[in-house]
């Protein structure tokens, strides 16, 4: 049982990239808009992740940035996450699992928050940071 | 698990935090930020040797993930139905859509 809704992921997750390489989130309408800016008109910390993964289908890392600033951080930090107990254990290395650190939680809330707050300042330099 | 078992295991309860970080920037900010928190104190309590406090933030921070996710898959659900149900006026009514 499991391992069909493991495949059924699988298979779902690769459905979503082929769509989000054929299809840019910027010009077609099918793509859910986020509720938090329909509503409010500011931008929160997510806004851009659609076009953003478009963006790095196409391997267009300045789109990915202008669209979503921490989006490359967030990426690699879950590349991480799933990649060290791998190496460790063929390379012997011995990274360590960063998000049991006792801060890293309160490091990503921090940015998280200051990223919302400072989006929707209408000056520059935070003005490149919403998206499109 | 009980909390002897906890303290023998050495290893601190599942935090969770992929699962925030990543429901926080695809769909539902506030309520991940809410599974962030409860991350940080399943962390905390875990250095400080509340092993059961940090089994209760655990929890909660699965719970709030997932209620993050469900929240985030419902609005996705409700606009795959309306832009159907627009697709479907546009084909009825003979506009270009």
């Amino acid at each position: 049982m499991k391992k069909i809704i493991n495949i059924g992921l699988l298979i779902g997750f690769i459905g979503l990239a082929v769509l989000f390489f054929v299809l840019d989130p910027a010009k077609h309408n099918i793509f859910p808009r986020c509720l938090f800016n329909s509503i409010t008109g500011y931008y929160c910390p997510g806004c851009g992740s659609q076009r953003a993964i478009h963006s790095l289908l196409h391997l267009d890392f300045a789109g990915v940035v202008s669209y979503n600033f921490l989006f490359i951080p967030a990426f690699l930090l879950i590349v991480y996450h799933y990649l060290h107990p791998i190496l460790n254990r063929f390379l012997n290395w011995k990274l360590p699992n960063i998000f049991y650190f006792k801060s890293t939680p309160w490091i990503i809330f921090g940015f998280v928050i200051a990223f919302w707050i400072l989006r929707n300042l209408p000056f520059f330099p935070f003005s490149v940071l919403p998206p499109g | 698990m009980n909390e002897q078992q906890l303290q023998q295991s050495q290893t601190p309860p599942s935090n969770y935090l992929v699962f925030a970080i990543l429901t926080t920037i695809f769909c539902c900010q506030i309520l991940g930020i809410v599974s962030i928190v409860f991350a940080a104190l399943v962390n905390s309590r875990w250095n400080s040797g509340d092993f059961q406090g940090a089994l209760d933030a655990s929890r909660n921070a699965k719970l709030w993930a997932w209620i993050a996710f469900g929240s985030g898959f419902v609005v996705v659900i409700i606009f795959a139905i309306l832009a159907f149900f627009g697709a479907l006026a546009g084909i009825l009514g003979g506009i270009d859509f």
